[in-house]
């Protein structure tokens, strides 16, 4: 299931939450507990429960791992570093097989001139997520940072619906003292206030903006190869938005229904793109992953007590895996390489301690991060170096004659918005972007008045009113 | 005290957004810009989409034949229809179209007891595609249940629609878009010359024609969207021709291995309907004078009003019939 729904707005949201307060008030806490990791499940399994199993396994494996970590059962004759071993060579192998084992079967046919079956998988929803869930887990368990001796708490950290499939990752000991804690289980209608702002922004954000930029993106990634160089730049910084609206709406409706049931989710963006240098820009744009490649793979690989080279290849190196967790393939491994080097020069750069002004460090980080953008989002390296070169080819005032082509027999002009009325709107998305207060100010500056109550009201009717879209079909041919 | 002033901002909140919803959805109930429910009334209706608006006409509008089909069949002109066949049609062309959704389109329109005979221009461009494009509205066709009915009714693009209405009732633009006779025909605007189809050819070449031909998911989708309608409706005549698209498309098909294919393909189709009574089929796809003379078509596939007109004219006419004695493939 998905927040931008109408099952999920209209049923699944309103029942979750009247069930679980009601659960609560009559002071049954374990079935409350239980009731929201059965709903965390029947939302996972909405569209397709085939891996409904799989998440259960993953669960029910971890959990025995992680709790023997805390002597609850005696396995003396095991090593604790071994057992620790096994669990996060079980997670990395479980997410390897289901999202990468293509990539490598078809880098192996073209390299070696093989000929290999492709496996048919279907990618279980939110796997990259669980499984580094799971595994943060695992190790501070390991480290004794985490005791947890109950399966359904355990079950429900993981599959707790608003985080389950695309985040915020969450550590253990942020989350479970909230569930137990009874000044949480009453209904607060602050939270459910703040809670539904928060959502409404994410729903807006993500169905009448993003969603709108993506059709201009998708459209133009369709014809790529006849982009103009104004063309070819105005796509980088449509999708450099339309991935900044989809992403940080999406975790806004996460944390705004998590909120409505008391539980806090930590932030995930923070203005990103108003982000100075290429280290800020990784504090503000999905920071619980930045927090968790730093704790799990920067720190364990020294951190900073390294050598300055080691440093560097440890900054690269986590950003590597960054990257090709994001995506099995190879424009998602550049693209972490790309915001390796990066921060690695920045740091050199620190070194120098030279003061660049302020609208030229922007600038730089800005187009820095547009620049990445492109190989994240193309489907291959060839397409993404083909629009890389359209970007900066000499500027033609003809239209190459396929273009033409394309433009009187493929699109009924009537349909499409013209160039002119998008980019006002672009320009608004934007404006939005880098002037009004982001989500997480505006949590604190919820007033009460009426002009508020407004504004909340209108961005959820204009986030209703977008689920359905009206549909531009572009491949007009016949 | 802090929970009670909580309370009531909760409430406003909830107050307003229903409000702003229903007042919403009872205005596009009652402007009704998709003619969901009622032929328009107090304004003429600006046609601009044929997937969001054929639907709604094929509910209403009155009428006793229908045309179905890609752009292959948007030329055709109902008052032309009108006055050598005698039908009051209704074009329910939709650009682009694959199988399925032609299916969904001509049972709207069955549904409504209306349709006694049915022009089908028959492509294989798309009819290996097994389902409608993705974001195909089909809430706004067949069996709609309640949700399919909220969707429409609680849509922002309805706003779009009703601007164009808008600007095309007060005589700013849209004219060509107000008369269901030349709507969604392309004839006028378009150069239809040998220069352009050898130009869309030689640019197809260098692309190569994204399509599939696969001939057992043609069958498949043929029985199953097709071929089930004819058996399904004895009483309504087809009338179902393959279309004349230039010679150059063979020669392009030719080139890319897919002419094989698709000539199984048109041999099938007329083995498959040669025992039903209620099924004419035409094929102009043979008529050299059509077909290489490049100044009736715009591109390799696209031909001019005249070869629509000459597809009625021969309706009655034997020239075209294909029957088990004439079948060649």
């Amino acid at each position: 299931m998905l927040f931008n729904s109408y099952v999920f707005i209209l049923f699944f949201s309103p029942v979750v939450i009247c069930v679980y307060f009601f659960l609560n008030k009559l002071k049954w806490y374990r079935a409350a507990i239980f009731f929201l990791f059965f709903i965390s499940l029947f939302f996972y399994g909405y569209w397709n429960p085939i891996y409904l199993p799989l998440i259960l396994i993953s669960i029910l494996i971890n959990y025995f791992i992680g709790a023997s970590f805390n002597h609850l059962f005696a396995i003396n004759w095991l090593n604790r570093k071994f057992l620790l071993l096994v669990g996060i060579i079980f997670n990395v192998a479980l997410l390897a097989y289901f999202k990468y084992s293509n990539f490598f079967m078809s880098n192996l046919n073209y390299f070696l001139n093989n000929n290999f079956q492709l496996l048919k998988i279907i990618l279980p929803l939110g796997i990259s997520f669980f499984t580094f869930t799971q595994i943060a887990f695992l190790i501070d368990a390991y480290q004794g940072r985490v005791k947890e001796y109950n399966l359904i708490n355990y079950g429900l950290f993981v599959t707790f619906f608003p985080h389950l499939l695309a985040g915020p990752i969450i550590h253990h000991t942020e989350m479970m003292p909230q569930f137990s804690d009874t000044a949480n289980k009453a209904i607060n209608y602050k939270n459910l206030v703040i809670g539904l702002m928060v959502f409404s922004i994410g729903l807006f954000k993500k169905s009448c903006i993003a969603d709108t930029l993506a059709e201009w993106v998708n459209n133009d990634y369709m014809r790529y190869e006849y982009l103009s160089t104004f063309e070819a730049w105005f796509l980088s910084f449509c999708y450099t938005f339309q991935l900044y609206f989809d992403f940080s709406g999406y975790t806004d409706m996460a944390i705004g229904c998590s909120l409505m049931l008391n539980i806090k989710l930590p932030e995930n963006f923070n203005s990103p793109y108003q982000a100075l240098n290429i280290q800020d820009f990784w504090r503000r744009w999905h920071m619980t992953l930045s927090r968790w490649l730093r704790d799990y793979i920067y720190i364990p690989l020294g951190g900073n007590r390294a050598g300055e080279i080691a440093i560097h290849c440890n900054l690269i190196v986590t950003f590597l895996i960054g990257g090709f967790w994001h995506g099995a393939g190879w424009t998602y491994v550049i693209w972490g390489l790309l915001h390796g080097m990066a921060i690695s020069i920045h740091r050199l750069w620190k070194k120098m301690n030279i003061q660049l002004p302020k609208i030229i460090a922007w600038m730089i980080t800005f187009l820095f991060v547009n620049f990445a953008w492109i190989f994240f989002r193309a489907e291959s390296l060839s397409q993404a170096f083909t629009i890389l070169n359209k970007m900066f080819q000499p500027i033609k005032v003809e239209l190459p004659s396929s273009i033409k082509e394309l433009s009187y027999t493929d699109i009924i002009p009537d349909l499409m918005m013209s160039y002119k009325e998008f980019f006002l709107l672009f320009s608004f998305f934007m404006f939005i972007c880098f002037t009004t207060k982001n989500s997480i100010a505006l949590k604190s500056a919820y007033t009460g008045t009426l002009r508020w109550n407004v504004f909340i009201s209108v961005t959820l009717v204009l986030g209703i009113l977008s689920l359905t879209r009206v549909t531009t079909f572009i491949y007009f041919q016949f | 005290m802090e929970q009670l002033f909580y309370k009531k901002k909760l409430m406003h909140i909830l107050f307003i957004t229903i409000g702003l919803l229903l007042l919403y959805a009872n205005i596009i109930y009652f402007v009704d810009p998709l003619q969901q429910y009622r032929l328009a009334t107090f304004f003429k209706a600006v046609y601009i989409n044929e997937i969001y608006q054929n639907p709604g006409l094929a509910k209403h509008y009155n009428y006793n034949a229908v045309i179905i089909g890609s752009s292959m069949t948007e030329n055709f002109r109902p008052s032309y229809i009108r006055k050598k066949l005698g039908w009051q049609a209704l074009k329910l062309s939709i650009s682009g179209s694959n199988s399925f959704e032609e299916k969904i389109m001509l049972e709207t329109a069955i549904k409504t007891g209306r349709v006694k005979n049915v022009i089908y221009g028959l492509d294989f461009f798309r009819l290996a595609e097994k389902n409608a494009r993705e974001g195909f509205p089909d809430y706004l066709y067949l069996h709609q249940s309640i949700m399919d009915k909220l969707k429409y009714l609680f849509n922002i693009g309805n706003i779009d629609f009703i601007l164009k209405t808008m600007i095309g009732n007060l005589g700013l633009a849209y004219k060509d878009n107000m008369d269901l006779d030349s709507v969604y025909t392309f004839n006028d605007k378009l150069a239809y010359s040998a220069e352009n189809v050898i130009l869309s050819f030689n640019n197809k070449l260098k692309q190569g024609e994204k399509l599939h031909f696969s001939l057992a998911e043609m069958k498949l989708n043929f029985n199953a969207n097709i071929l089930s309608v004819f058996k399904n409706n004895p009483n309504i005549t087809f009338y179902l021709f393959f279309p004349p698209y230039s010679v150059y498309m063979y020669k392009l098909y030719e080139h890319e291995g897919k002419l094989f294919n698709f000539l199984e393909m048109k041999k099938y189709v007329c083995a498959v309907t040669k025992n039903l009574s209620n099924v004419k089929l035409y094929d102009f796809q043979s008529d050299s004078m059509i077909i290489e003379n490049l100044n009736n078509y715009k591109d390799i596939y696209h031909y001019s009003e005249e070869i629509n007109n000459y597809i009625i004219d021969n309706f009655n006419k034997k020239k075209y019939v294909v029957t088990a004695d004439n079948q060649t493939g």
